[in-house]
């Protein structure tokens, strides 16, 4: 269970993260949705201990996340984490001793993964010669690859043709049926709604709707009227802050 | 630390690094330039046929019998010399074959005989240093029979001049070969420091562009990944090294293989143990040691250097920053620690600072003058700054890969966002301009200096019946033409060609426009050559350089005139009234106009031609933004300096006729000038195109910005020092 406890990150000119709390049970997926520089990526590296909180406190299990706990958590970045010039057997064999696995447990984990995207030819492709969204799943697999507890994906639909989104919505619900814990994000509701158990709507680095989407959705009202989808409840609520 | 991750990256780098096919290659390629080199002389006999052997033919023309006897004693039993006597030179440069010397030898009173060598070309000093010899040895031994010396007292008059040379300092034992050592390990630390930079940097650049950095320090520490890539590229610069013993290895084997017939040539190895005392391996320990901790030292600040870079090129320029810190150091010690410098406490304490006691401690351990103290503490400080640097790099890394910086807030009052944008856009456009300028003027200063060298190398073999002022006036005007033109060229690339509303200037109005200007510099030149400079001292011509007067020849007054009025006229008004005005119009007319008449005054380079060039420049530069034609300025030029340049050929006579004919056109000019701007019209049009207002407060909020071009700094630092050099010479 993870548990971010009134967290601020003030960088010197800009605030990105201002008093932000929630908390995320395991087995449950959490989408965090926000403007382009709303501060959801602030948030990640603030979990993943790549920038200290001015204030407040992040745990995971009623533990401070040191080193130790980060071998349970699987991070895909939003611009990608792989070096092109290596194929993908090599990052993951290298990525996957990072996370203390042996070869083998890589290329058991490595070739069921590429066989449930259906790119099983790209084993020992170079990465630069792979599509972008090909890459995506590359990426995505390379986060996933050593069984982590806790994922963080970075706007990981970015990329991907219709299809392959069905196909990484499928793996991630999978992943959620394991028991895994999940934090994403993206610009495009239709995957969270799809997804998502509880969802964080943040704007200029302050949370505007939180909880369960389900919850949210049949509650929230535009005009008097229900909400018909998380798209106009988003454009509804930060149009309002904007205006 | 966690020491399977540590391992896992260093593994990955090192493995990826010694399997990249560039690496390979480059080894390969090692690989055949040792073995090449090594085996050169036995490869290069593989493929000489061995019979033919080079016989160097020497025919001696000795009629009295002066050298013969030796000279067949010396060389008849030598197969790569064959002596043939003669009478007399038959040999001319068409038929004299190659490797064949022709000696004459005649007799003299005093020098016993001279020796004339004749060959077609110049001989190989191996060859030829037998010969000599030899001529030398028969001189000495006949002045030796005319004086009656015996053999022995030539032979000490002959021998060298025999020196014991005693040195009672202890500390002196050896320092020659400690020097070579020391020259030799610097080159090659060097070597190495640069390989290892290079390597690390461009390592740690690509992956910090590829983002892998940032994910892996989720899951590991900075200080752990940090460590890694030094001690990854330490063990392949190890094993790169490994690797060119055993390249040479291999080159021996291949020696010896190739050589096992013939037992005359070997490998000789250095004998270590003949140069080896107790003194220089202390000597050597203490490099190794200094050396590898110092490397170590300078990894941990090169690669935290390396996390800020934005790209490989950038990385690339890091390496060439550090290694120019350590050449600097470098040349410090060799200045600073001579057997001559008074060793005091100041050296000893700067001596064990850490990256400089690598430097330091060494070389005063050469000359003797290095202290057990001062080596035990140098070394603790260096051994001690590794982990303590380190620790503090770490942060320093982990904030470069993750791309954080620390801005600063600026306490100003708070400009809106438009106003920053605006001054922004206006700094980068005052920038342009700059820059553009700045590359123009070093264009002008470059071209000149390298077409002085050139001309004053070619032209006087070229035009050797001219004389020197001809010759320098021809290279003023090539200067001009190349300088000027090519500077023009590259601002008016700049400029864009949009298609000018050309005002209907019709030729009654270019006439009084150039009547007009005609006066004012005319009366310019009278008011300030008799008039101003001679009341503050500043009285000097700058045409009496030139050696010219009515009795040159007319090629020379051709030139003259060329190189005075022409050449300037079309360039000069090409340069500052045509590129500069057209290219700075945008940002504002008068600042064209003034700018361009600033850099007009400036690039005459002294004092007296300033004033009046910049307010010429402000005369041209109105009536070419009035008229957009820059031939009628070129004209009014060309007549300006026409005048001067007459002035010096005519004979006295005609001076007075040409003073009358200025003196017509100045009333003419005067009473036009009077009538054009009485007529309104032409008054406020003329005022309205060229005379807008000028204010401080524009400069302060515009045109300052031209300064934050360092480029065009550095061109006005140039032109400030050339013209107090010029300045300096007219004096």
């Amino acid at each position: 269970m993870l548990e971010f406890i009134n967290v601020t990150k003030q960088f010197d000119t800009v605030t990105a993260v201002k008093n932000v709390s929630f908390s995320l049970d395991a087995s449950k997926v959490l989408g965090i949705v926000g403007r382009n520089g709303a501060g959801k990526s602030t948030i990640f590296r603030m979990i993943l201990n790549l920038i200290e909180p001015t204030s407040g406190e992040i745990k995971f299990n009623g533990e401070k996340i040191s080193n130790d706990v980060l071998n349970q958590f699987g991070y895909l970045p939003e611009e990608g984490s792989i070096m092109p010039q290596y194929t993908v057997l090599d990052i993951c064999e290298y990525y996957g001793a990072l996370k203390l696995m042996t070869k083998d447990e890589v290329y058991n984990n490595l070739t069921a993964w590429l066989n449930e995207f259906n790119i099983l030819e790209y084993l020992n492709v170079k990465v630069k010669k792979l599509s972008k969204g090909n890459r995506q799943k590359v990426q995505f697999i390379v986060s996933v690859l050593h069984n982590p507890d806790f994922i963080i994906l970075d706007e990981p639909f970015s990329g991907l043709d219709p299809i392959s989104v069905e196909e990484l919505e499928k793996a991630i619900l999978k992943l959620k049926e394991q028991g895994k814990t999940i934090i994403f994000s993206s610009h495009i509701m239709s995957h969270v709604e799809n997804i998502c158990d509880e969802i964080l709507m943040i704007n200029k680095g302050e949370s505007l709707l939180q909880g369960n989407l389900k919850d949210i959705i049949s509650n929230y009202k535009i005009n008097e009227k229900p909400a018909n989808s998380l798209n106009d409840i988003f454009i509804d609520k930060v149009g309002e802050i904007d205006e | 630390m966690n020491n399977d991750k540590v391992k896992e990256i260093i593994k990955f780098s090192f493995i990826k690094n010694i399997q990249n096919k560039w690496f390979i290659i480059f080894n390969i390629l090692t690989l055949i330039s040792i073995v090449l080199m090594v085996n050169w002389s036995s490869i290069s006999n593989l493929f000489k046929p061995k019979d033919e052997l080079k016989v160097f033919d020497i025919v001696l023309i000795d009629n009295s019998n002066l050298v013969y006897d030796s000279f067949v004693e010396k060389f008849s039993d030598d197969k790569n010399y064959k002596l043939t006597k003669s009478t007399e030179n038959t040999y001319t440069a068409e038929n004299i074959p190659d490797d064949l010397v022709i000696l004459e030898v005649t007799p003299d009173e005093e020098k016993m005989f001279t020796t004339s060598v004749i060959s077609k070309e110049g001989i190989e000093t191996t060859k030829y240093n037998p010969i000599k010899d030899t001529l030398l040895d028969v001189r000495n031994k006949l002045f030796a029979e005319k004086y009656n010396v015996t053999d022995e007292e030539l032979d000490i008059f002959q021998s060298d001049l025999e020196i014991n040379r005693i040195m009672l300092s202890v500390n002196a034992e050896n320092s020659t070969t400690k020097e070579f050592i020391k020259l030799f390990s610097s080159a090659f630390t060097y070597i190495i420091t640069v390989f290892i930079f290079s390597k690390m940097a461009n390592e740690i650049a690509s992956e910090k562009q590829s983002k892998s950095t940032e994910y892996i320090l989720t899951t590991v520490s900075s200080k752990e990944y940090l460590f890694a890539k030094i001690f990854s590229n330490i063990a392949i610069l190890l094993v790169q090294g490994l690797f060119l013993i055993v390249y040479y290895y291999i080159a021996a084997i291949i020696f010896n293989l190739i050589n096992i017939a013939s037992t005359d040539l070997s490998l000789s190895t250095v004998t270590f143990s003949s140069i080896l005392s107790k003194d220089i391996v202390y000597y050597i320990l203490a490099l190794i040691i200094y050396n590898v901790l110092n490397l170590i030292l300078l990894c941990i600040i090169q690669a935290t250097v390396s996390s800020k870079v934005n790209s490989t090129t950038e990385a690339g320029n890091t390496v060439s920053l550090l290694i120019f810190v350590i050449l600097l150091a470098y040349v410090a010690t060799v200045y600073i620690i001579t057997p001559y410098t008074k060793m005091n406490l100041w050296v000893y304490i700067v001596s064990c600072i850490p990256v400089l006691s690598a430097y330091f401690v060494p070389a005063m351990m050469v000359i003797g003058q290095a202290t057990i103290w001062q080596i035990i503490i140098s070394l603790a400080i260096l051994i001690a700054s590794i982990p303590i640097l380190f620790h503090y790099s770490a942060k320093t890394f982990k904030n470069g890969i993750l791309d954080y910086t620390k801005v600063k807030i600026k306490n100003k009052k708070e400009k809106t966002l438009e106003e920053q944008q605006k001054i922004y856009l206006t700094k980068r456009k005052m920038q342009n301009v700059g820059f553009v300028i700045g590359i123009a003027i070093i264009i002008y200063f470059g071209l000149q200096t390298v077409l002085t060298l050139l001309c004053g190398i070619v032209l006087p073999t070229l035009f050797s019946n001219l004389s020197e002022t001809d010759i320098t006036l021809i290279m003023q005007i090539i200067l001009q033409v190349i300088s000027l033109g090519v500077s023009a060229f590259w601002i008016l690339s700049y400029v864009e060609n949009k298609k000018e509303k050309r005002k209907k200037v019709n030729l009654k109005n270019k006439i009084c426009i150039i009547l007009i200007a005609l006066l004012l510099i005319f009366g310019l030149q009278y008011l300030l050559n008799y008039l101003l400079y001679p009341a503050i001292g500043l009285d000097y011509s700058t045409t009496d350089v030139f050696d010219i007067s009515s009795n040159s020849s007319l090629l020379s007054k051709i030139i003259f005139i060329l190189a005075i009025s022409v050449t300037p006229a079309i360039f000069e008004e090409l340069f500052f009234r045509k590129a500069v005005i057209s290219f700075t119009k945008q940002y504002g007319t008068t600042f064209a106009l003034i700018f361009s008449a600033l850099l007009f005054g400036m690039l005459h380079m002294n004092l007296s031609q300033f004033l009046f060039a910049f307010i010429i420049g402000i005369v041209f530069g109105m009536i070419y933004l009035y008229t957009n034609d820059i031939k009628i300025t070129m004209f009014i030029h060309f007549i300006n300096n026409g005048l001067a340049a007459i002035e010096l050929i005519l004979p006295e006579s005609y001076g007075i006729i040409i003073v009358l004919i200025l003196l017509v056109c100045l009333v003419l000019g005067l009473a036009l000038a009077l009538i054009m701007l009485s007529k309104k019209r032409y008054g406020e049009k003329f005022k309205n195109i060229c005379l807008k207002k000028v204010s401080l407060s524009s400069f302060n909020s515009k045109y300052k910005y031209i300064f934050t071009d360092y480029t065009f700094d550095i061109s006005m630092i140039l032109v400030v020092l050339m013209s107090i050099l010029t300045e300096n010479m007219l004096r």
